[in-house]
């Protein structure tokens, strides 16, 4: 029975929640726009890897680690305590991680509008693009005027070494 | 000064270089008042030091684990080091007008460089100056400051500092191979020799390597391009003569670099570039006679690059004088010009001179102990080739240079003449290049082996005479085609003269192709060029997929791929 | 007493910073925090400094936290290795401490001053934990706490597309973390052990299971994420070219290291070099992406306007050295891995200060911004102009002896190939660094503006040319910096002890 339950199908029950979870939360942080929905998506494939920890400190038939006192006490089968300690560590890391991600999304939201990642990235973009046009106008501008010749001129008239350097 | 203490004499810290090196620095942070005395009073005092160096080696320090020989004095070196702390003496003087802090600071430090290069007594010290004179002196084209200079700048930092590098995989590697870093012979028997050979060829501008030559000199400034004349080619022909004495490859390389860039200059237009290419024309007597190896034509190829230094450095110097006043130095627009400039003119015909060999100028002096070497040991291809090019020299920077300039019809300028402090320069130089060509002993008692050479002894007299009727030869050949008449009544020619008569039919014919070829082959290297930099810039540009900000979800399916990656990989 | 307060350096350089966060937040001005910051990072990096000197005559240095026996307790473990990384992190936090000052004041809101500085503090204990911890899940949770922190301090960043690049970063890092936490747990799973020491020994018996496979492929990718190894760089540009100077210094200096710290621990003392390198291809993996990182980083940096941005990408091109070097798996490969770990910091930090500091004095960084500083800063350009000669490898500096030194690692097992795409990475490096000299030096003040001359404040150049000074130090006297990278590299390898 024993044999059964852990290297079957509903024994590895627990592991194969945590691949399918996995699997959705990667999936929605890849696939979806919205910054919220990301972060929701971070959450769910975090907690695959809380109960991923979990799983693998849990013995067939066992309690939480929370020591009995008395006959029970005695008798009691613990899970592995040391994971879900771990696991504690973990999910106080992860709340942290939200708690800034969404606060965050609040900053993007009042500085862009929006809290679409192709709105804010299309903003940069444009923004970007302006920008760099502009910096390449100002690079050209600047290289117009310079004190010299031509781009084509090959002798290029000496100007103004004599200028003070200062 | 002589009784200082021998042991401090040795020590590292104390190195014309460095002196050259720092003295830079402490211009860049001095008033412009004392920038003058500073320029003329450091090389003068860096060649009073490498005087008082005994000769043998000096300067160990430990650097990075290695073992490194800061000052190598021998005969090679400190007749290099000299002509390189004369030269540097004479810019200094050149360039005394200009007001342009980081060209003075640039070019000190560049010929400190240059000269902590010649002096190294390991590949990595070498190594460590070599990329020093890389980096400083694309100051001196930028110092330009035109748009062109940027560009060509940046391109002339890249080949040098891919100069460097191979050196320094090249010593790398002859460091494992061997166990030393000793730079002395090297030879071409392991993949590192042949590095370093690349390294230095690219800097000696080999034929095929040379075009940065080209490329950048014309485009410094005034002064940058007289002070880039002296130190890196002639550095790296030092190198070769260090490291690759009597490799036979050389005589051949050398022979093909003092024939084809004759070509080239005789169709250019801008008179500096024109000196460029007989720059490289000059570097393959050097060769030459490096690849000859033995005692003579390395001392022939010491003293040529001696003599060399200072004709050309003379030549450029004149042509940097028109440019200073003129502001061009097209050979279309130019003329007349020894009415305003009389000394500049007078100068340049002695630069011209020398260069040229003719007797009781310093070429000739100097030139003729490589061809005798040639001679001697029986490189007849060689020896004509070289022949052939002395001929050519005589056609671009002989007659080409001094005559478009001065002489001519005479465009109308009028402009007043050079500087004082570049007349005294160019004076200065002329003086060298007649004394030498007058009275040679000084410069053989400091070659590197002993002397028992004499242009002027009866031994080689047939050799000289076979060079001087060579070139009376190609005079008259030119004469025959309608050149020399052409020259003679120069001062009232037609504009358009030099392409109905200059050329001879069948010179023309080969310029053409040559010129063909390469406009051909810049339109297609042009092609490639912009197609891969636009392909570049669409990639990494500012709006480019690779360079511009992915989404998340792109970055995420990147880390996904490469765990799925690994995850098959290891299973 | 002294004696008692010896024996507790190792945990007092994760417990210092951790405890004055808090006081910079209740101190709740500019000035107090700032002093907190600086007095933390200054004696922290002093503390660093003893137990630099105490590995390199004892070898390790082993703390049991709480007094708790490893393996069952949190093991603190430094040994010449994580010893020079956290030199270099406790001093690139003292010498910022001493350049945030004004570059803050410059750049951010007064009234939130305080919280850069004790951001900068969780983020200095963070790294410093990773470094010095012995425990695998430690290591998770202290790369979290700096993680964490790098996010806030980057989305405090004066343009508002700091914000998006802190939420990306913060995406990419989580992910990376939990994968780092995936991998521990598989590792876990098979030893039941956390003690990375007594992972190693554990694993002896079980390496060769997929699970072990598995956690090797997670950690290494999870931690890639945080070493911005192409091609999961993407967050990186955007990261150090909108945050704070103060913070692009400190973060471009130290975050990527420690987290190469992390890979290169794992690798070596965990799993060890024969599994990860001759059982499964780590290596040639590692060594395609690097470089590609090196080509691709080079090249994207030839084309940006922003230096800062500039500096970043170069950043990932560098990445690829050191990791080149780690991925060679050989006692040079990695000496030259290390090298470059602290002289990339080195050069990086300077480079990040001198253009910090032209912002500070132009309020902005892009190539025409800053045309013409050269005669209005000239000791800030000349920093620049160092930093950037030691990037691309000129003998005398640093990078020089990064760059010598990973040669020759090549040259061992004549990787020809390689290190042609290192020289031409070089030259790369050449030509983004000369558009900046170029622009500094020989163009004039964009639109004619009228710039005076001026200089940047006294402690931001102090701690700027202090970060040059030792970048030509080492490249005069590389060869004790090797032999300690060489003694690291030895010790991880489990040779010549």
């Amino acid at each position: 029975m024993q044999m059964l339950l852990t290297e079957t199908m509903p024994g590895l029950f627990n592991y194969w929640i945590v691949i399918v979870l996995m699997m959705i939360g990667f999936y929605t942080v890849i696939a979806h726009d919205n910054l919220v929905k990301k972060i929701i998506g971070l959450n769910i494939f975090q907690t695959s890897v809380f109960i991923f920890y979990i799983s693998m400190g849990q013995i067939t038939g066992s309690t939480a680690p929370i020591l009995m006192h008395g006959a029970a006490g005695q008798q009691a089968v613990y899970a592995h305590p040391l994971p879900q300690v771990l696991i504690l560590t973990a999910i106080v890391v992860g709340l942290s991680t939200t708690a800034l991600a969404l606060a965050l999304v609040v900053r993007i939201h009042e500085a862009y509008g929006s809290i679409e990642e192709d709105d804010i990235l299309a903003a940069d973009y444009q923004r970007g693009t302006q920008e760099s046009q502009k910096e390449q106008e100002r690079m050209a501008r600047a290289r117009a005027a310079e004190r010299h010749a031509s781009r084509d001129a090959d002798d290029g008239r000496e100007q103004d070494e004599d200028a003070p350097d200062s | 000064m002589t009784d200082w203490p021998s042991d401090l004499l040795g020590h590292p810290l104390l190195s014309p270089a460095l002196l050259m090196i720092v003295g830079g620095f402490v211009l860049a942070a001095s008033p412009r008042q004392v920038h003058g005395v500073w320029l003329l009073a450091i090389p003068a005092a860096a060649l009073a030091l490498l005087w008082q160096l005994p000769l043998g080696l000096h300067g160990e320090i430990s650097l990075f684990g290695f073992d490194l020989t800061m000052l190598r004095i021998d005969g090679l070196s400190r007749i290099w080091a000299t002509i390189f702390l004369i030269g540097s003496f004479l810019s200094g003087l050149y360039a005394l007008h200009v007001r342009d802090r980081i060209q003075h600071v640039a070019s000190l430090i560049y010929a400190g460089a240059a000269i902590g290069a010649v002096l190294a007594g390991d590949l990595v010290t070498l190594f460590i100056f070599w990329e020093g004179t890389a980096i400083s002196s694309v100051f001196l084209i930028w110092a330009r400051r035109t748009v062109r200079a940027h560009i060509v700048g940046l391109r002339y930092l890249v080949i040098q500092v891919t100069s460097g590098l191979l050196l320094m995989v090249g010593t790398i590697i002859h460091y494992r191979a061997t166990g030393s870093i000793a730079f002395n012979h090297l030879g071409l028997e392991t993949a590192g020799g042949w590095l370093i050979f690349l390294a230095f060829g690219i800097k000696a501008a080999f034929p095929l390597l040379h075009n940065w030559v080209q490329d950048a000199y014309p485009e410094a400034t005034v002064t940058g391009t007289v002070v880039l004349s002296i130190f890196t080619t002639k550095l790296a022909i030092y190198s070769l003569a260090r490291g690759y004495a009597g490799t036979e490859l050389l005589i051949t390389v050398g022979a093909v670099m003092t024939i084809f860039p004759i070509f080239f200059a005789v169709i250019e237009n801008d008179l500096r570039r024109v000196l460029a290419y007989s720059l490289n024309n000059q570097l393959g007597f050097m060769v030459v006679g490096i690849g000859i190896g033995t005692n003579l034509a390395i001392n022939g190829a010491a003293a040529h690059a001696f003599a060399h230094i200072l004709y050309k450095g003379l030549l450029f110097m004149s042509m940097g004088a028109v440019l200073h006043r003129v502001g061009t130095v097209k050979a279309s627009e130019l003329g007349g010009l020894y009415k305003s400039m009389p000394w500049t003119a007078a100068f340049c015909i002695v630069g011209s001179m020398s260069i040229s060999a003719f007797p009781l100028f310093s070429g000739f002096v100097t030139k003729s102990m490589i061809l005798t070497a040639a001679a001697e040991q029986h490189h007849w291809i060689a020896w004509t080739a070289l022949l052939l090019a002395s001929a050519g020299v005589l056609d671009h920077s002989g007659i080409k240079v001094p005559f478009f300039s001065f002489f001519h019809h005479d465009v109308g300028w009028r402009v007043k003449e050079a500087p004082l402090n570049m007349l005294l320069a160019m004076g200065a130089a002329a003086f060298l290049c007649i004394g030498i060509g007058v009275y040679p002993a000084p410069l053989y008692a400091i070659l590197p082996f002993a002397v028992d050479y004499s242009a002027y002894s009866t031994a080689h007299v047939i050799n000289q005479l076979q060079l001087l009727l060579f070139a009376a030869l190609a005079f008259v050949v030119l004469f025959r085609n309608g050149w020399y008449p052409a020259e003679i009544r120069g001062l009232n020619l037609d504009s358009d003269w030099v392409y109905r008569h200059a050329l001879p039919a069948m010179a023309a014919r080969i310029h053409r192709a040559l010129v063909a070829t390469r406009e051909h082959a810049r339109a297609k290297l042009g092609r490639l060029g912009s197609g891969s930099y636009g392909w570049l810039k669409s990639h990494y540009g500012s709006t480019g997929a690779l360079s511009r900000t992915w989404t998340t979800g792109v970055m995420l399916l990147w880390a996904g791929v490469l765990l799925a990656l690994y995850l098959v990989i290891y299973y | 007493m002294i004696v008692q307060l010896f024996h507790q350096m190792p945990v007092l350089v994760v417990i210092l910073p951790l405890m004055a966060a808090p006081l910079c937040v209740i101190a709740h001005r500019a000035l107090p925090a700032w002093l907190i910051h600086t007095a933390v990072s200054w004696v922290v990096f002093g503390i660093s400094f003893l137990l630099f000197v105490e590995t390199r005559v004892a070898g390790r240095v082993v703390y049991a936290l709480g007094g708790w026996a490893p393996p069952f307790g949190i093991e603190l473990v430094i040994d010449r290795f994580s010893a020079i990384v956290l030199l270099l992190v406790t001093g690139m936090s003292a010498l910022t401490s001493l350049y945030a000052r004004a570059s803050i004041a410059a750049e951010l809101p007064r009234e939130r001053a305080y919280l850069v500085y004790a951001a900068m503090l969780l983020c200095l204990c963070g790294l410093v934990g990773m470094t010095v911890t012995g425990d695998a899940f430690n290591l998770f949770v202290f790369l979290e706490v700096s993680s964490l922190a790098s996010y806030s301090l980057i989305a405090m960043g004066p343009s508002r597309r700091a914000l998006l690049s802190s939420f990306q970063y913060l995406i990419m890092g989580t992910v990376g973390g939990t994968f780092l936490l995936i991998g521990i747990g598989f590792l876990y799973v098979m030893t039941g052990t956390l003690n990375m020491a007594d992972i190693a020994q554990r694993l002896q018996g079980v390496a060769h299971t997929h699970t072990v496979e598995a956690g090797l492929a997670f950690i290494v990718v999870g931690l890639s994420l945080k070493a911005a190894l192409f091609p999961l760089h993407a967050w990186l540009p955007n990261a150090y070219t909108y945050a704070p100077s103060s913070v692009s210094v400190f973060i471009a200096a130290t975050s990527t290291k420690v987290a190469v710290y992390a890979l290169i621990r794992f690798v070596f003392t965990v799993f060890g070099a024969d599994l990860a390198f001759d059982s499964l291809p780590l290596g040639d993996v590692l060594i395609v992406l690097s470089v590609a990182a090196m080509l691709s980083g080079s090249l994207a940096a030839i084309f940006q306007t922003d230096v800062k941005r500039l500096l970043a990408w170069s950043s990932v091109a560098q990445m690829g050295y050191i990791v080149l070097g780690f991925a060679l798996a050989t006692g040079a490969g990695l000496t030259a891995a290390l090298t470059h770990m602290v002289n990339h910091g080195l050069i990086k930090g300077a480079l990040f200060m001198a253009v910090g500091a032209m912002f500070w004095r132009m309020q902005a960084c892009s190539i025409n911004d800053i045309a013409g500083l050269g005669k209005r800063m000239p000791w800030t350009c000349a920093a620049f102009v160092v930093g950037g000669l030691s990037l691309i490898g000129f003998p005398g500096t640093a990078g020089f002896i990064s760059k010598w030194v990973l040669l020759q690692a090549l040259m061992v097992d004549h990787h020809w190939l390689l290190a042609a795409a290192i020289l031409v990475s070089s030259l790369l490096a050449v030509i983004y660094i000369g558009r900046v000299v170029e622009s500094l030096y020989f163009r004039e003040p964009a639109e004619g503006r009228k710039v005076a001359r001026g200089e940047a404040p006294a402690l931001m150049l102090v701690a700027t040319w202090t970060l040059v000074a030792l970048n030509i130090a080492v490249g005069l006297f590389g060869a004790a910096e090797v032999d300690a990278t060489r003694q690291a590299a030895m010790s991880l390898l489990g040779v010549g002890q």
